[in-house]
């Protein structure tokens, strides 16, 4: 009875879209409300009338929790639609103009998309979308102006952010 | 006693308990509910409160069974908002107390 307590009330927390640091929190919390009753040779009826519905812990926990950031939704459309906008892209240019290379780096916006509307803080953001936007510059200076060497040198900032970045 | 009224008295008197002694959750909890009839829903959502504002701190601490207590024990921040807050009640209940003696 106290593991279907503590695993619904995860459940329902997580519906609630409670961060991950506070659930824990939280369901270690009344895991020790419960064993402490327990204890005390309160009976599982007994504990779950004390404890309250979970309707009555979230509505007085509520002030004191963080949401988990959820993405909005025309960033999920966004991220959705890149796949298919890149090819788009890649076949027009690639047939009008029959520039096929460079033009290939596109799809290169389709994890850019994902990294970048996908909710987390901005550091991971920027140590997501750093490397792939280092091989377009690489490529585009490599391509463009046959430099490249030492263009390579670029590729050197991304364990340095990284490491600046890190938590 | 309106509900406001007795979440304010109910914060002074979870900050003085811990400043005379750390304590676990459950045990504060305890503590109230004999004298103030409060529960977990009322004493545990403003212990993660008083936390989160850095009037109390948190620590983990073995129980008789082995089992983990989470321990509260005030802050300097905590005493220094405890002692504001029985500055403020000393001067409120005897300003009360006047307007019912009359």
């Amino acid at each position: 009875m106290k593991d279907k307590f503590l695993n619904d009330l995860r459940l329902f927390l997580q519906n609630k879209n409670v961060s991950d640091k506070d659930c824990d929190e939280i369901v270690k919390d009344y895991k020790e409300f419960y064993e402490e009753y327990l204890q005390r040779n309160y009976t599982d009826e007994q504990i779950y009338e004390k404890l309250g519905t979970f309707d009555e812990i979230y509505i007085n926990i509520e002030p004191t929790i963080k949401k988990r950031q959820i993405e909005k939704k025309w960033q999920k459309k966004l991220i959705s639609i890149t796949p298919l906008l890149s090819v788009i892209i890649f076949i027009s240019v690639g047939v009008l103009s029959n520039t096929w290379h460079p033009t290939w780096l596109i799809f290169l916006s389709v994890p850019i998309s994902g990294v970048l509307f996908n909710g987390k803080k901005i550091k991971y953001k920027i140590m997501g979308i750093l490397p792939l936007l280092l091989v377009i510059t690489y490529i585009l200076i490599g391509t463009i102006f046959k430099v490249w060497h030492p263009t390579w040198l670029i590729f050197l900032f991304i364990p340095v952010i990284n490491i600046l970045l890190a938590d | 006693m309106t509900t406001q009224l007795k979440k304010g008295i109910i914060e002074i008197c979870v900050l003085k308990v811990i400043s005379q002694k750390d304590m676990y959750g459950f045990e504060i909890i305890e503590l109230l509910n004999d004298k103030l009839q409060t529960n977990e829903n009322t004493i545990y959502p403003l212990l993660r409160r008083l936390t989160k504002q850095n009037l109390l701190e948190n620590y983990e601490k073995k129980s008789n069974t082995g089992a983990p207590r989470k321990y509260y024990r005030i802050t300097s921040k905590g005493v220094e908002t405890l002692e504001n807050y029985l500055l403020e009640w000393e001067t409120f209940i005897k300003e009360v107390n006047k307007i019912l003696g009359d």
